[in-house]
């Protein structure tokens, strides 16, 4: 059932692309994948790439996906280890959710982060205090470390 | 490495809505698609909310959270209605489909071949012959080859015939409308009886343990003799077309390990392994076996078949893809994200040229429809 549903979505992505976002899986084992976002332009880590890695349970779709970023990145919900705070990929699971889902959630998520409920709070609080500030930071980020 | 295993992926021919270059029949493909496994609705359920999923992945689904994949609303198996005319519209499709491939494929020789005007209502009459013996003989696809009336035919040429007839008949077959007016008699009988005991002063409830409903009164018997007493009151859970009545759950935590092996002894499954494997694997039958009872009396399986996938499932279970160290996999892998990022350069520049940005991909129907779906988790 897994490895079927995870064909399907491999072939649903080479056919049928979402934007600025790819993945694909690690060499033969398709329960490891690794993705990349592009950062949207309406947010301050535009042109950065950011590098994702995926881990499908064995009961995938009936548990959700690890993902977690590679690339450091400024971000509230997002922590220094690249753990994602998203309830999709949590409590709020659904198996009719998919990885290009998923990914575009993700994306989303860098546009409009989630402050009121924060992975990483020095962000939260100055992203809710001093936009400007965050923005700076989070697009020297970007420039530093996604490009 | 990575590309040919997509390539590979992509010519082993897993049908997919997007088969279809039409944005009508892709559209009707993917609407006939269980959300939970992507395939063709196999036994399709029913929730209370609407939403359709096949049987078996909504009882998997269900074991884990009582709620609906896609609205979220609570659900429970008591709710569970079978769906035989979506089921009817599924087998059709995939007769349809299996043609329309089949034509493409005519099509695409012929236009290789010189064109020869006068000759191709023939050949197509031979291909569509060809198509449907192809029907028959990949049973695994279009027709479980499950006998009707639990014969022990392995397959038979009658399923293929019924098969035949309805393309040609262009309606649906006798079975799919018996079973609903003998589905309606047994609605009718259930409410039948909940009312007559409604008036002796029984009340209909679900049993905490099995989910099947009961009348009050027999509440206490029934969870005495530890949910293994056939419920006689409830004719609206016994499918009244085949001898055969579901599995009901069982509360594992209050049997013993003897009774647990009762329980896999009744179905002669093995007793191999530890308790936490009979308990699986009891589950698991009792899933696949009511999932099972969900298809129309011709499309069951029998109960060979299902012992085979319960093994396939253990199997499967057996060799976990462990895994490895996703750090040093990603160092190992350097060059797949280099073409990753080359992929998502190119859709982002594609996504830049056109005018209306983000929705310019959005023009096929699939992923309007996702990108709909997926504002309900977000909100």
């Amino acid at each position: 059932m897994a490895l079927k549903r995870i064909n399907k979505e491999l072939i649903d992505l080479g056919r049928d692309p979402p934007s600025s976002c790819s993945a694909g899986p690690v060499g033969d084992n398709m329960f490891s994948w690794q993705a990349t976002i592009m950062g949207p332009t309406d947010s301050p880590y535009s042109g950065g790439v950011f590098f994702l890695t995926i881990t499908f349970p064995t009961d995938y779709p009936f548990k959700p996906p690890k993902v977690s970023f590679r690339t450091k990145i400024y971000h509230p919900n997002i922590n220094a280890n690249g753990s994602i705070c998203l309830d999709i990929l949590r409590d709020q699971w659904s198996p009719a959710l998919t990885i290009s889902k998923v990914l575009l959630s993700i994306c989303s998520m860098l546009t409009d982060p989630n402050p009121d409920d924060p992975l990483v709070h020095d962000i939260a609080h100055l992203y809710k205090t001093d936009r400007t500030r965050y923005e700076a930071t989070a697009r020297e980020w970007t420039r530093k470390y996604a490009t | 490495m990575l590309t040919n295993n997509v390539q590979a992926l992509l010519s082993t021919n897993i049908p997919d809505p997007s088969d279809f270059p039409m944005t009508d029949l892709r559209q009707l493909d993917a609407s006939l698609r269980c959300t939970i496994c992507g395939e063709l609705y196999d036994a399709p359920i029913t929730l209370a909310c609407g939403h359709c999923f096949c049987s078996l992945c909504i009882r998997e689904h269900i074991a884990k959270e009582s709620e609906c994949p896609s609205c979220r609303k609570s659900t429970s198996e008591g709710q569970f209605r079978t769906n035989p005319v979506l089921e009817a519209a599924v087998s059709a499709w995939k007769t349809a489909r299996l043609s329309r491939e089949e034509q493409d494929r005519t099509r695409k020789r012929q236009a290789e071949r010189t064109p020869r005007r006068s000759q191709t209502p023939l050949i197509n009459g031979k291909k569509r012959k060809r198509s449907a013996s192809s029907v028959s003989s990949d049973s695994d696809v279009v027709m479980v080859p499950g006998p009707s009336n639990s014969s022990q035919f392995p397959s038979s040429p009658v399923p293929s015939k019924s098969k035949r007839s309805r393309r040609q008949d262009m309606e649906p077959s006798s079975d799919p409308q018996e079973e609903e007016m003998v589905q309606g008699l047994g609605t009718l009988l259930y409410y039948g009886t909940a009312m007559l005991n409604s008036y002796t002063g029984g009340q209909m409830i679900n049993c905490p343990i099995c989910n099947v409903s009961i009348v009050m009164g027999d509440i206490n018997t029934h969870l005495d003799s530890g949910c293994q007493k056939k419920s006689f009151n409830t004719s609206g859970r016994i499918d009244a077309n085949s001898a055969t009545e579901r599995i009901p759950k069982a509360s594992y935590d209050l049997l013993k390990d003897k009774q647990v092996k009762d329980l896999l002894h009744a179905h002669s499954l093995p007793i191999l392994g530890d308790r936490k494997t009979w308990v699986a694997r009891h589950q698991r039958w009792v899933m696949i076996f009511n999932a099972n009872l969900d298809k129309s009396v011709s499309n069951r399986k029998n109960t060979k078949e299902l012992r085979i996938e319960l093994k396939n499932w253990e199997d499967s279970r057996k060799r976990r893809h462990l895994v490895d160290n996703t750090t040093t996999h990603v160092l190992n892998n350097q060059g797949e994200f280099v073409r990753l990022i080359a992929e998502a350069r190119n859709s982002k520049a594609r996504k830049e040229s056109s005018p209306t940005g983000m929705w310019q991909h959005s023009q096929d129907g699939d992923v309007v429809a996702d990108s709909e779906e997926e504002d309900q988790p977000l909100s």
